[in-house]
């Protein structure tokens, strides 16, 4: 270039300082910036994107495919082919938005890319930003999950005050039917009081038992330094005549010893009424746990039932029908809210005979 | 610097503050071609890929703004372009030193490619 072509010293000095002021400006930016030709070769980067590929300086990365910087980067929707780079032909100005993602140290995380089409000096570049939306992803799903958490408080509770209304339906019918031929026929006076009494007590002991489950679901467990135990084998006989093996007297549960009392007279209470004969208990030590099989005695049951025993007010079909007392549907949901309070947990087994089993996990207490 | 300029070993040149070449050795010339009467006075963005002069222009700006640099004192790999307007990958050391007001800037290439012999004469087919 000759002299009478050269631009005065200070032009080039002011446009030096103007395009450093916005170098400057451009590595201020969380956000990465990238500038890219069409076939997705880099062109120019800002300081976080370079950051992002492990080096200081954009000047090494200049010439790379931008989709082998982005590495692990991959399209978040599955539809999304690769197919960002080289763009196919389209009109000045377009743009559009591609979430990306990867797991990262065990982390999944996300960005999104903005891409927009521009023609500069007769040659079309890519203006590129990429955006960390990790951190707002996980707080949309965190939300997400407690609204969900929130909706299925809600059923549950008016699942709830359904099937209490229910329940409470029928001792209330009765009571009021026998007040009402009480005093339309004043015959048989005490036969009726009888019944009313027995209604009015199956309603109050409902309610005392609705009210316990509530207390135990709601209510931690005492805190304490450290968890309490007690010696299982001579609660065991209390409730249990058949026990294989009788565990050692100096074996110990973690728990109370009334929280034990309980859990087990609820489950010899419901394997009897399953199975209708005085059900039988094994034990078997499985590590940390002790497990306590209590046969009922009865046919097993499809996986659904087997988790739905459990569920506030359930009571199989074919427990009504057969004779055999009914439970207030809330035993089960007792037991298995004291086995998790003591640490460990309950739930319902087909044995390899086909027999219905309650599947008790109790943590074993290490010696002082 | 100067000792730098005494060496003929490798290839360097000299760049001002303005991009403008200020020297070459003989090294060079016979590594990549170029003559004293090819770049002295010329910027060195000649001897730039073109996809490598944003880059370079931003880079430059901003060390003479705020005297920050990220591409001194460690060696980068990059092209450098050659007379016959090929290109090498060189490892490029660069230093700076500062000249009254201003700063010199040295540029010290190990070509990691086979090296173009110097042409005997003509013009440069790269502008």
């Amino acid at each position: 270039m000759s002299a009478a072509h050269q631009p005065p010293q200070g032009l080039v000095a002011s446009l030096q300082r103007s395009l450093a002021w916005l170098d400057m400006a451009m590595d201020g930016l969380a956000d990465g910036l990238v500038i890219a030709h069409e076939d997705g070769r880099l062109r120019w980067a800002n300081r976080s994107f370079s950051r992002s590929c492990g080096v200081e300086s954009c000047v090494t990365l200049v010439d790379r495919p931008l989709e082998d910087l982005l590495g692990e980067w991959r399209p978040a929707e599955a539809a999304t082919d690769w197919s960002l780079l080289p763009l196919p032909p389209g009109p000045e100005g377009e743009d559009g938005v591609i979430r990306l993602q990867r797991q990262h140290d065990g982390d999944q995380q996300w960005l999104e890319l903005h891409w927009r089409r521009l023609t500069f000096r007769d040659s079309v570049q890519l203006i590129l930003t990429l955006r960390d939306i990790t951190l707002a992803i996980r707080a949309e799903r965190a939300r997400r999950q407690e609204e969900e958490q929130l909706r299925h408080q809600l059923e549950q509770e008016r699942a709830f005050a359904q099937a209490m209304a229910h329940e409470l339906r029928t001792p209330l019918a009765i009571a009021s039917l026998e007040l009402q031929c009480l005093s339309r026929e004043l015959q048989d006076p005490e036969e009726r009081i009888d019944a009313i009494s027995h209604e009015l007590a199956r309603m109050a002991r409902l309610l005392e038992r609705v009210s316990w489950l509530n207390s135990l679901e709601l209510q931690p467990p005492q805190a304490s330094a450290a968890p309490k135990s007690m010696a299982l084998a001579p609660l065991l006989g209390r409730w249990f005549q058949a026990i294989d093996p009788l565990p050692d007297e100096t074996l110990r549960v973690q728990g109370t010893a009334d929280e034990l009392t309980q859990l087990l007279q609820e489950l010899q209470q419901n394997a009897l009424r399953f199975g209708g004969a005085e059900p039988r208990l094994s034990v078997a030590d499985d590590g940390p746990w002790l497990q306590l099989l209590v046969h009922t005695g009865s046919a097993g049951l499809p996986e659904a039932d087997r988790n739905r025993i459990f569920e506030r007010f359930v009571k199989l079909d074919h427990h009504r029908q057969d004779g055999r007392p009914e439970g207030s549907g809330l035993g089960l949901p007792i037991a298995r809210s004291l086995a998790r309070r003591m640490g460990g947990d309950l739930s319902a087994v087909n044995d390899n005979t086909g027999h219905l089993c309650f599947r008790l996990l109790l943590r074993i207490a290490q010696p002082a | 610097m100067a000792l730098i300029a005494r060496d003929d070993s490798r290839p360097w040149l000299l760049v001002d503050h303005l991009g403008e070449v200020l020297a070459i050795n003989d090294c060079f010339t016979r590594v990549y071609g170029w003559r004293d009467t090819d770049l002295l006075g010329q910027h060195m963005e000649r001897i730039l890929p073109d996809s490598f002069r944003d880059s370079h222009h931003a880079g430059f700006a901003r060390f003479r703004l705020d005297g920050i640099s990220r591409v001194l004192d460690h060696p980068l790999v990059l092209q450098t372009i050659c007379r016959d307007g090929t290109g090498i990958r060189s490892e490029h050391f660069i230093t700076a030193e500062r000249r009254g007001d201003d700063w010199v800037f040295a540029a010290t290439l190990t070509p990691l490619e086979g090296a173009h012999a110097a042409p005997a004469s003509g013009d440069p087919q790269h502008p």
